[in-house]
C-alpha cells in the first residue's frame, strides 16, 4: 500500500513538473506571439500563409528577406518561411498527414504528378488568372512541369538548362574546333576521340538524364499523357546513341566518374567538355578558359532543365489571396535565382552573375528549348526501374531492344 | 644470456606493439584532423586536387559564419534543453520503472515487460505519421514538447531492460535490513538502489546524452521554427541539396562536437565501465 502511494505521488509530482514545464513553454511562445503582432497591428487582418523551403543558411536568409520586404509590400497576406533543412519530402509528407500541411511548397519537378495524385495540390488555373499573372513571360518547357492534367499546380522559380560547357585551353592545345552550337551528337563524338589521351577523356555524359537523349530524336520514354514511348522509333535512335557514346571510349567508365564527381572532373582538367546546369560555377572555380555551348542535338534541338517549382496546398483557407501571394513570391524568386524561368526574369542573370554575362545568349537560346521530364505520380519508383533496367545494360553494351522490353515489362509492373 | 634474449624479444614485441597502436591511433585520428584542417581552409582549397592536408592560413570566418549563419548559440541552448531534459527522464524515470519490474510482483509481469521489450523492436519510421498526427491534434508540434515530456512517463525501454538487470543483481540482505530499518518502498530506491548503481546510471546518461545531441529526425519532424531548432539541424542546412558549404559546416560540426567530447573525457572511466556492463557501444 505505502508503495502505490509514494509511486503515485512521484508519478504525480513529475507529471505535474512536465505540465509546468510545458506551460512555460507555451507562455513564453504566447508572448513572444503577442510581441510579434504587437509591433505591427496591421498584421492580425492579413492572411497568414507558410511556405517550406530546403534553403539553408545564407539563402535562407536571402529568401527570408524576399519574403519579408512582399509581405511589407502588402496588406493581404503575411507569409512565412518555413525551414526544413534535412530529409525535406519526409518531413513534408508528415505534415501533410498530420494536417499541417504548409500553404506553399517547394517540389523539385519530379514530384509534382506524385503531390498532384495524393490529393494534396491546388489547382492554380482559376485563383491566379484573378491575379496578376503572365503564362506567356513563361518557358514553354519549365511551365509545363507545373501542370499535370492539364491543370497548372505549380510555378516554377529556376529552371537551370544544361549546356555543353567545355576547355578551351584543352581544345587549343588538341587542335580542335570549339563547339559551335550547331553540333550533333556524332560531332560530339568525333571530337571527344581527338581529346582523349592517356588518362584524360573527351567528355562525360553520365550526369545527364537518359530522357534527355531520346527527345534529342523527338522520343521520350513517356508522353505527355502517361503512354510509354520507350520503344517509339525515335526513342530507339536515342538510346542507341547514348550506348555509342558510352562504349565510344571518349568517356570515363562510371565508376570512376561516380568516384570522383563528374564536376569536380571537369574542373580539374580530366575531361573536355561536361553538359551540365547553365547557373554551375565552372567560370569561378576552374584555372583554364571555360566556354559554354548550346548541347549537341540529334534530330532536334533540345535540352534537359533542372526545374525547382512552388505549389499551393488545397487546404490554403483563402485560395484567392494565396494565388496572389504565390505569384509575387515566385516572381520575387526570379529576381534572385539564376536562371529565371520567364522571359522578363531572364535578364537578371547578368546582374547576379556577372561571370555568365560571355555566354547569356546560348543560356537563352537554352532556356527557349529545355523541358523538364514527363513526371508519373509514380516517378521514383520508374526512375529506379530506368536506372536498374536501362542505363547500366546499356552502358554494359547489351542488346538495345532486349533492355527496352524488359524495362517496359517492369514499367507495367509499376504501373499496374 | 637467457635474459637479455627476454629482454630484446620484449624490446620487439614493444616496438611491434606500439607501431600498430600509433597506425590505429593515426587513423583514428585522421577524421577528426581532417575535419580541424578543412574547418581553417578557405572555399577555393577544399576542393584543390591533390587535396592539400594543411590549411591555407587559419580562415576563421568560416566559424564566424558557422555562429552567424544559423545562429549557433541560440540552437546551442535550444539543444542543450533538450538533451538535459532527455537525460534526466532517461535515467530516473527508467530507473523507477526497472526498480518496478525487479523488486515487485504483480499480475502479468512478464507480459508487461515482453510487452515494453517488444517496443524496441518496432522501427520509429512505422510510427512517426501516427505519433505526429497524436502529437499535432494536442497542439504541441512546433515545441519541445513532444521530444522531452514522452521520456517522463515511463522512461526508455532499452535503458530500463539494462537497469532491470542490474537491479537484479543486487543482493536482497540489502533491502530486507532497510524494511528492518523502517524505510518504506520508495526510499529503498532513491537510498539503496540509486547511489548503489551510480555506475550503471552514467553509462545511461552518456548514452542518452550522445543519442538526443546527436539526434535529427525528432527534432527535425516536430520543430518548425528556426529559432527552436537543434544544432543538428542547424548544420544540416550547410547541406544544401546543390552544393554542400564544407567549410562553415566542418567548424560548426567541430563546436558541436566540444561538449560531447568534454562528457566524453569527464566520463570516460565510466564509459569503459559502461561498455562492459552493458556489452554495447554509443
Amino acid at each position: 500500500m505505502k508503495f502505490w502511494k509514494s509511486t503515485l505521488s512521484l508519478i504525480m509530482v513529475l507529471s505535474l513538473s512536465a505540465m509546468l514545464m510545458s506551460a512555460c513553454g507555451s507562455n513564453s511562445n504566447e508572448s513572444k506571439n503577442k510581441d510579434a503582432s504587437g509591433t505591427n497591428t496591421a498584421v492580425a487582418e492579413k492572411v497568414k500563409l507558410k511556405v517550406t523551403t530546403w534553403a539553408g543558411a545564407d539563402e535562407l536568409k536571402e529568401f527570408e528577406d524576399l519574403v519579408n520586404k512582399l509581405n511589407a509590400d502588402s496588406d493581404e497576406y503575411s507569409i512565412e518561411v518555413q525551414s526544413i533543412p534535412s530529409d525535406y519530402y519526409q518531413k513534408l509528407q508528415t505534415m501533410i498527414a498530420g494536417n499541417q500541411a504548409p500553404d506553399f511548397m517547394w517540389l523539385s519537378q519530379e514530384y509534382v504528378p506524385q503531390y498532384e495524385s495524393m490529393g494534396v495540390l491546388a489547382s492554380l488555373d482559376e485563383p491566379l488568372a484573378k491575379a496578376d499573372f503572365n503564362q506567356d513571360d513563361y518557358f514553354p518547357g519549365a511551365l509545363d512541369v507545373g501542370k499535370y492534367d492539364n491543370q497548372l499546380v505549380a510555378l516554377p522559380w529556376i529552371s537551370q538548362p544544361y549546356v555543353l560547357y567545355y576547355n578551351q585551353d584543352m581544345f587549343d592545345k588538341a587542335g580542335v574546333n570549339a563547339p559551335d552550337g550547331t553540333w550533333t551528337w556524332d560531332d560530339f563524338i568525333e571530337a571527344g576521340k581527338k581529346l582523349t589521351t592517356d588518362g584524360q577523356w573527351g567528355a562525360l555524359i553520365n550526369n545527364m538524364p537518359l530522357p534527355m537523349f531520346l527527345w534529342s530524336y523527338g522520343g521520350d520514354v513517356f508522353d505527355k499523357d502517361g503512354n510509354i514511348t520507350l520503344d517509339s522509333p525515335e526513342s530507339m535512335k536515342g538510346l542507341e546513341m547514348y550506348q555509342k557514346i558510352a562504349q565510344s571510349g571518349v568517356v570515363p567508365a562510371r565508376s570512376q566518374a561516380d568516384s570522383m564527381g563528374g564536376a569536380d572532373m571537369f574542373k580539374t582538367g580530366k575531361v573536355a567538355m561536361f553538359i551540365g546546369g547553365a547557373g554551375d560555377d565552372f567560370e569561378k572555380t576552374s584555372n583554364f578558359k571555360v566556354g559554354m555551348s548550346l548541347p549537341p542535338k540529334g534530330s532536334e534541338e533540345v535540352t534537359f532543365s533542372w526545374i525547382g517549382v512552388t505549389a499551393m496546398s488545397k487546404k490554403t483557407k483563402n485560395p484567392e489571396v494565396a494565388a496572389k501571394a504565390l505569384n509575387d513570391m515566385t516572381k520575387a524568386i526570379h529576381q534572385w535565382k539564376v536562371v529565371s524561368p520567364t522571359k522578363t526574369g531572364f535578364d537578371e542573370i547578368t546582374k547576379i552573375r556577372p561571370e555568365k554575362e560571355y555566354a547569356v545568349d546560348t543560356i537563352r537560346k537554352a532556356s527557349e528549348v529545355a523541358r523538364g521530364f514527363n513526371n508519373q505520380p509514380k516517378q521514383a519508383e520508374l526512375d529506379a526501374a530506368i536506372w536498374d533496367k536501362l542505363v547500366q545494360p546499356l552502358e554494359k553494351g547489351e542488346d538495345i531492344q532486349k533492355t527496352v522490353d524488359t524495362t517496359i515489362a517492369k514499367f507495367n509492373e509499376i504501373l499496374k | 644470456m637467457f635474459t637479455s634474449n627476454m629482454k630484446s624479444r620484449r624490446k620487439w614485441r614493444n616496438i611491434f606493439l606500439y607501431f600498430f597502436l600509433t597506425l590505429f591511433s593515426v587513423a583514428t585520428l585522421l577524421p577528426l584532423i581532417w575535419m580541424i584542417s578543412t574547418s581553417l581552409k578557405s572555399g577555393d582549397v577544399i576542393f584543390e586536387m591533390p587535396p592539400r592536408f594543411l590549411p591555407d592560413g587559419f580562415n576563421w570566418n568560416n566559424y564566424s559564419r558557422a555562429i552567424e549563419e544559423i545562429n549557433f548559440f541560440v540552437l546551442f541552448k535550444n539543444t542543450t534543453i533538450i538533451t538535459l531534459l532527455q537525460m534526466l527522464s532517461n535515467v530516473f524515470v527508467s530507473a523507477l520503472v526497472a526498480y518496478g519490474f525487479a523488486r515487485f510482483d504483480f499480475r502479468w509481469k512478464t507480459f508487461w515487460f515482453m510487452l515494453m521489450l517488444s517496443t524496441i523492436m518496432i522501427p520509429g519510421e512505422v510510427t512517426m505519421i501516427p505519433v505526429f498526427i497524436a502529437f499535432s491534434k494536442i497542439g504541441w508540434v512546433d515545441s519541445i514538447k513532444p521530444l522531452v515530456i514522452p521520456g517522463f512517463f515511463g522512461g526508455s525501454p532499452v535503458f530500463i531492460f539494462l537497469l532491470r538487470q542490474f537491479f537484479l543483481s543486487m543482493p536482497k540482505e540489502l533491502e530486507e535490513s532497510a524494511v528492518i530499518d523502517g524505510a518504506n518502498s520508495f526510499k529503498i530506491f532513491y537510498r539503496i538502489f540509486l547511489p548503489l548503481s551510480i555506475p550503471a546510471l552514467i553509462t545511461i546518461g552518456i548514452f542518452s546524452f550522445q543519442g538526443s545531441w546527436n539526434d535529427l529526425l525528432g527534432p527535425l519532424i516536430y520543430l518548425n521554427s528556426t529559432d527552436k531548432f537543434t544544432l543538428t539541424l542547424g548544420l544540416s542546412m550547410f547541406k544544401g541539396m546543390m552544393k554542400v558549404e564544407w567549410g562553415p559546416l566542418m567548424a560548426g560540426s567541430i563546436m558541436a562536437l566540444l561538449p560531447v567530447l568534454v562528457v566524453f573525457f569527464i566520463a570516460q572511466r565510466h564509459f569503459v565501465e559502461g561498455v562492459k556492463l552493458s556489452g554495447i557501444k554509443g
